[in-house]
C-alpha cells in the first residue's frame, strides 16, 4: 500500500502530535530540569518537521501515484489473504501457546501456512510437526528455552 | 613464557578443545537463526558453564560470540534477514549482492573479514589492553553522549535514497526507545497500563520483525516478486577475496581500528561498531554511489569492525572488571561465578587464564574459516527448498527466537507489530535499518543527555569542557555542518570565478 | 472471537489434561518441574544466586527447577511475572528490595500482598566510594564536604533512580542530618557504569556494594570510604558506618524466594524446609561468602513482616530523595 508522501507526512504530524501531547503529561520531579518528557516531545517535534518536509515533497508532485495507491498484488483477494494469514498465525501463536502446548500450536503455524502456500496436506502436516518437534528438542531441551508443554506437561 | 604453555595446556586439554569444537557449531546455529543474537547466546550458555571450570566455560563463550557474529551475516546474503543485530547495516547490500547473482562473493567476503577483524581484534587485546582499559575509562557521559550522535549520524550517511526518509526512521526508531520505564527518569512512559511494555521494546524481536517479518509479508503479498529462489550452487567462496584484502585494505584497517576501539568503549559492542564503520566505508570510500547497490566494499570493512569489536570489548572487561558490551556484562559474571575476579589481580594471579582467553579468540577466528565454509555450505543447500517450505519454517524459527529473548509470548507480538510497521514503512520507501539504530542508540542518547545536564548544572558548555568530548563534539558539529560549508564554500568559489 | 477460540481450546486441553492426569496417582509437591523466574540478567548476581538455590532445591526435591530470566524495566517486568503466575506451585522467582520501591516510584502497583513470601536467604550491604584521585580521604571528610556545600558535589546513584544503591546512600545522608533531595543526582544505569563514571571524574561519591567494586579497588582506581552495615565484609578494609562516622546504618539489597499469592499451603511447607536445608548446606554458605553475598534468613510470617518493613523504609527514603509519588 502506497501512500503519496504528502498524506504519510500529514499521519506523521498527527502523531507527533500525539507523542508531544502525551509525552507533556509525564511528570518531572522537583529539582531536575530534563524529565521524562523531555526526550519524547524533542523527538517529537524533530518528527514534525520532517513531516512538513515529505508533505511539501509530496505536494510538490516529487512522489508518484495519487494519494494512496495499492501495488497490484494486492487489488486481489489472495494478497490480502496471506497477509491475514501470517498475521493469524503469530496472533494466534501468542493466543494458544500456553492452553495448547508448543508442539500442537507450532505444527497448527507452519502446517496451515504450508497449506495455504498450496504445499499438499499431508506433506504439510508431517513437515509442520517435524519442525515442531525438531525446534522443540532444540531449543526446549538444549537451549533450556521454556517452551510450554500445554496439555502434554507432566507426560514429556 | 612458562604462563602460556600453562595456558596452552588449559586450551589443549581434550574437553575444553571438544567444549570450542561444540561452540563452534552452536554459534554458527544461533548467529544463522533470525530471533536468536550473539548476546542470546551467551546468555543461554549460562547454565550450561554454571558448572564447568573457567577456561571451558570462557571458551565457549568466546568461540561461540566469535561464530555467531559471523554467521549473522549467512541469512542476511541469503534471505536479506540479519541472523544478529551486528548485521543489520549491511544486510541490504548483501542480499543485493546475493541477487546479482555475486552471493559467494559476499559470503566469502564476510567471512574473510570476519577473521581477520576478529584476529586483529585479538591482538590489541594481547598487546595494549591496560593501555586502551585506561583510556576507556576516562569516558564520562560527555563522551558518550557525542559518541552516541555521532552513531545517528551514521544512518543519515548510509541512507541509500531519501535521507530525509532516513531520518523520519531514526527518530522512530529513537521514540519506540522511549517506551519503557527509563533508567535515567524512572518513569513508565507509553506502557498503556501493560507490564510487559515496562521493560521497553525488546531489540532482538523488533529486528526480527521488521526485517524477517517483513519479508514474510512481502512474500505472501506477491510470491513471484518478492524473492527469486536462494542462488542453491555458490561458486568457491574464496575466490578473489585476496584481490579484495589488496584492494581495500585502508577500510580493512580502519573497520579493525573502528570496531576494537568501539567495542572497548564500554557499553558499545559489535552492533554499533558495524554501523559506523559502514558509514564511514561509503563516506571514505573512492565510489560511495556504488554503497546500497551491491557493492562489497562496505562489507570487508563492516564485516572485520564487528568481530574485532568482539575481542575490544574484553579489554576494559579484563582489565577492570567492566563490560566493554553485553557480551563481557555476562561473561564477568559467569567468571565472577567461578571465583574468577576480572581485574588488575588476573594478571598476577591468573595469567594462564588470561592467556587461555587469548588463545580462545585465536582458535576461534581460525576456527571459523572451515566452520564457517561448512555453515554456508549447507546453509545454501538448506534455504534452496521450496519457497512455500522454507517460508513457514522461518517463521517458526522467529517465533521461537522471539519468545526466547525473554521467555514470553510478549516478544511474538512485539515482532509482528514491527513487522507490519516495517512493510508499510518499506512500501513507502522508508529504510527500516535506522530504526534498528534508533533502537540501539535511543537510552543512551537519552540517558547521557539529561545525566551531562545534571553534571553541568544545565550548562551547555558542559559539553565541551572535556579535551576528549569537546573534539568529539567538534566533530560531530562538523560533519553536521559540512553540507552547509560545502555549500558556501561553493557559491563563493562560483562567485570569484565570475567576478 | 480470540476469546471463544481461547475457551475452545482450553477446555480441549483440560479434557486432554484430565486423562492424562487420571493415569498416575496424585503424587506430592513438586511432581513437575518448577519454574524459578528471575527478575535480573543472566550473570548477574540475582541470577547466580537463584542458579544456585535452583540446583540445591532440585537435589533436595528431585524435580528440576529451571531458572528463567524475565528482565526489563528494573525488575518490574520479572516481579509482576512472579505476581501473575498461576499459583500452583510450579513457578516461584526469586525477588529483591526493589518490590518495595514501585509503588512509591509510580512504577507499578506491586505490593507485598501479591506475593506468597516463602524465605530471605541473602543482604548484600551497600558502600560508597570515591576515585582514587579525590580530595577526600575518608567517610568524615565526605560527610562535612557535603554538609559545607550542597551544591558542589555531583552524587551517582548507583543503581537505576531510587534503587537499592541509591536508597541506601539516602539512608545514610538521612541518619547523618543532611537532606538527599537537596543534591545532584546522577542517575547510572547499575554499579558498573556507576563507578566507570566515578572513575571518570563525572560525579565524586558512588554507592555501589563491595563485590561490584573489587576489581577497580584492586587497581587502585577508587577508594571505599564504608560499608553500610553493622559489621565489616570479610576481605575488604571499608570501616563500618558506625566506626567511619558513628552512625549505624544497615543498608542494602536483599534477595528472597517467593511465589504468587495463593500458592498451596504443601508446596510452601516442601518448598521452605528444602530452602531452610539449602541455606544451611556448607555448599550454599561456601559459595556465598566466597562470591561476596551475605547470608540472611527469614521464612514466612517473618519475612512477610521484613517485606512490609522493607517497603515502609523505601518510602521514607525516596520521599527524603524527593523521588516518591504520593
Amino acid at each position: 500500500m502506497r501512500f503519496n508522501d504528502a498524506v504519510f507526512g500529514a499521519v506523521l504530524i498527527a502523531f507527533a502530535a500525539y507523542v508531544f501531547i502525551a509525552a507533556s503529561g509525564f511528570p518531572t520531579a522537583a529539582g531536575v530540569a530534563y524529565g521524562p518528557g523531555f526526550f519524547p516531545r524533542l523527538l517529537a517535534c524533530l518528527l514534525a518537521v520532517c513531516g512538513l518536509g515529505l508533505v511539501a515533497n509530496g505536494l510538490r508532485g516529487l512522489s508518484p501515484g495519487g494519494w494512496v495507491s495499492l501495488s497490484p498484488a494486492l487489488r486481489e483477494p489472495q494478497g490480502w489473504f496471506g497477509i491475514a494469514i501470517v498475521l493469524g498465525a503469530l496472533l494466534g501463536y501468542s493466543w494458544l501457546d500456553d492452553v495448547l502446548g508448543y508442539h500442537l500450536t507450532a505444527t497448527l503455524v507452519v502446517s496451515g501456512f504450508m497449506l495455504f502456500l498450496k504445499v499438499r496436506p499431508l506433506p504439510a502436516l508431517a513437515l509442520g510437526l517435524a519442525a515442531a518437534i525438531l525446534t522443540y528438542l532444540i531449543f526446549a531441551r538444549i537451549l533450556l528455552v521454556p517452551l510450554p508443554l500445554g496439555p502434554l506437561t507432566g507426560l514429556i | 613464557m612458562e604462563t602460556i604453555l600453562a595456558a596452552f595446556a588449559l586450551i589443549l586439554d581434550p574437553q575444553v578443545l571438544w567444549v570450542i569444537l561444540a561452540s563452534a557449531f552452536f554459534g554458527m546455529f544461533v548467529g544463522s537463526m533470525p530471533g536468536l543474537s550473539a548476546t542470546m547466546a551467551t546468555a543461554l550458555l549460562v547454565p550450561v558453564t554454571f558448572f564447568m571450570g573457567p577456561v571451558p566455560a570462557i571458551a565457549a563463550i568466546v568461540t561461540t560470540t566469535a561464530m555467531a557474529i559471523f554467521a549473522g551475516d549467512i541469512p542476511g546474503c541469503f534471505l536479506r534477514i540479519p541472523g544478529t543485530p551486528a548485521s543489520a547495516a549491511y544486510t541490504d547490500e548483501a542480499y543485493m549482492m546475493t541477487r546479482r547473482g555475486r552471493g559467494e562473493l559476499a559470503l566469502g567476503a564476510a567471512l574473510v573479514f570476519s577473521v581477520i577483524g576478529g584476529v586483529f581484534g585479538t591482538i590489541v587485546l594481547m598487546s595494549f589492553a591496560p593501555t586502551l582499559a585506561d583510556f576507556a575509562l576516562r569516558f564520562s557521559s560527555f563522551e558518550y553522549f557525542w559518541m552516541a550522535l555521532l552513531g545517528l549520524t551514521c544512518a543519515v550517511i548510509i541512507s541509500p535514497q531519501s535521507q530525509l526518509k532516513g531520518v523520519v526512521s531514526l527518530i522512530l526508531g529513537l521514540m519506540i526507545s522511549c517506551i519503557g520505564i527509563g533508567v535515567a527518569t524512572g518513569y513508565p512512559r507509553f506502557t498503556f497500563g501493560y507490564f510487559e511494555l515496562t521493560g521497553g521494546v525488546p531489540l532482538i524481536p523488533a529486528l526480527v520483525g521488521m526485517f524477517a517479518v517483513s519479508e514474510i509479508l512481502r512474500y505472501v503479498v506477491a510470491p513471484r516478486l518478492a524473492a527469486p529462489p536462494v542462488q542453491a550452487r555458490l561458486g568457491n567462496i574464496f575466490t578473489g577475496q585476496l584481490g579484495l584484502i589488496r584492494t581495500y585494505r585502508k577500510g580493512l584497517l580502519r573497520g579493525s581500528v573502528i570496531g576494537t576501539l568501539i567495542g572497548a568503549m564500554p557499553g558499545a559492542g559489535a552492533d554499533i561498531a558495524a554501523w559506523v564503520s559502514y558509514a564511514t566505508s561509503k563516506k571514505f570510500s573512492r565510489e560511495p554511489e556504488k554503497f546500497g547497490t551491491g557493492h562489497v566494499e562496505g562489507i570487508v570493512e563492516a564485516g572485520a569492525a564487528n568481530n574485532a569489536a568482539l575481542g575490544g570489548a574484553w579489554i576494559p572487561a579484563l582489565v577492570f572488571g567492566i563490560p566493554g558490551d553485553s557480551i563481557t556484562a555476562i561473561a564477568i559474571g559467569v567468571l565472577f561465578m567461578k571465583g574468577v575476579n576480572p581485574g588488575p589481580t588476573i594478571f598476577m594471579n591468573n595469567p594462564e587464564l588470561l592467556y587461555a582467553v587469548f588463545l580462545s579468540f585465536i582458535f576461534a577466528n581460525l576456527l571459523m574459516l572451515p566452520v564457517g565454509w561448512l555453515a554456508i555450505k549447507s546453509a545454501g543447500r538448506l534455504l534452496s527448498v521450496r519457497r512455500e517450505v522454507l517460508m513457514p519454517i522461518i517463521l517458526l524459527f522467529c517465533i521461537v527466537g522471539a519468545f526466547a529473548t525473554n521467555n514470553t509470548v510478549f516478544g511474538v507480538t512485539t515482532m509482528l507489530v514491527m513487522g507490519v510497521i516495517a512493510y508499510l514503512l518499506e512500501e513507502n520507501g522508508f529504510p527500516v535499518a535506522p530504526i534498528i539504530l534508533g533502537l540501539v542508540l535511543g537510552s543512551m542518547v537519552e540517558e547521557t543527555f539529561i545525566s551531562s545536564m545534571q553534571k553541568a548544572d544545565g550548562n551547555i558548555l558542559g559539553f565541551f569542557s572535556r579535551p576528549i568530548a569537546g573534539t568529539l563534539g567538534a566533530v560531530t558539529v562538523l560533519i553536521w555542518l559540512s553540507p552547509l560549508l560545502l555549500w558556501l564554500w561553493r557559491r563563493r568559489r562560483a562567485a570569484g570565478a565570475s567576478a | 472471537m480470540f476469546k471463544t477460540w481461547k475457551s475452545v481450546a482450553l477446555a480441549a486441553s483440560a479434557a486432554i489434561g484430565l486423562a492424562a492426569l487420571a493415569g498416575p496417582a496424585q503424587a506430592a509437591w513438586p511432581e513437575r518441574p518448577v519454574t524459578v523466574i528471575v527478575p535480573w540478567a543472566a550473570g548477574g548476581g540475582t541470577d547466580a544466586t537463584a542458579r544456585m538455590i535452583a540446583k540445591l532445591l532440585q537435589d533436595e526435591l528431585k524435580q528440576p527447577f529451571n531458572v528463567v530470566n524475565r528482565t526489563g524495566g528494573g525488575g518490574v517486568v520479572g516481579h509482576s511475572a512472579i505476581a501473575q503466575a498461576p499459583a500452583d506451585g510450579y513457578t516461584i522467582g526469586v525477588i529483591t528490595i526493589e518490590i518495595g520501591t514501585y509503588r512509591w516510584l509510580g512504577q507499578s502497583d506491586l505490593k507485598t500482598a501479591d506475593y506468597t513470601p516463602i524465605a530471605l536467604y541473602n543482604f548484600d550491604p551497600g558502600a560508597l566510594f570515591v576515585a582514587a584521585n579525590s580530595p577526600i580521604k575518608n567517610a568524615k571528610e565526605a560527610l562535612d564536604a557535603l554538609k559545607a556545600d550542597q551544591k558542589k558535589f555531583k552524587l551517582a546513584s548507583g543503581s537505576s533512580i531510587g534503587g537499592a544503591w541509591h536508597m541506601a546512600f539516602g539512608s545514610l545522608m538521612l541518619k547523618a542530618g543532611l537532606k538527599p533531595d537537596q543534591y545532584t543526582w546522577i542517575p547510572s544505569q547499575g554499579a558498573a557504569p556507576a563507578l566507570q563514571e566515578l572513575v571518570a571524574g563525572g560525579t565524586d561519591f558512588a554507592p555501589a556494594s563491595l563485590p561490584e567494586a573489587k576489581s577497580l579497588l584492586d587497581a587502585g582506581k577508587l577508594r571505599s570510604l564504608m560499608v553500610f552495615d553493622t559489621k565489616r565484609t570479610p576481605g575488604y578494609d571499608a570501616p563500618t558506618s558506625m566506626e567511619a562516622v558513628g552512625q549505624e546504618v544497615k543498608a542494602g539489597a536483599w534477595r528472597g524466594v517467593a511465589g504468587p499469592k495463593g500458592m498451596p499451603k504443601e508446596a510452601v511447607e516442601t518448598l521452605t524446609r528444602a530452602l531452610e536445608k539449602a541455606h544451611k548446606s556448607a555448599e550454599f554458605r561456601d559459595f556465598m561468602t566466597s562470591r561476596g553475598f551475605g547470608l540472611e534468613w527469614a521464612a514466612g510470617a517473618d519475612f512477610v513482616k521484613f517485606m512490609e518493613q522493607s517497603e515502609a523504609d523505601c518510602g521514607t527514603v525516596l520521599k527524603a530523595i524527593g523521588l516518591a509519588k504520593n
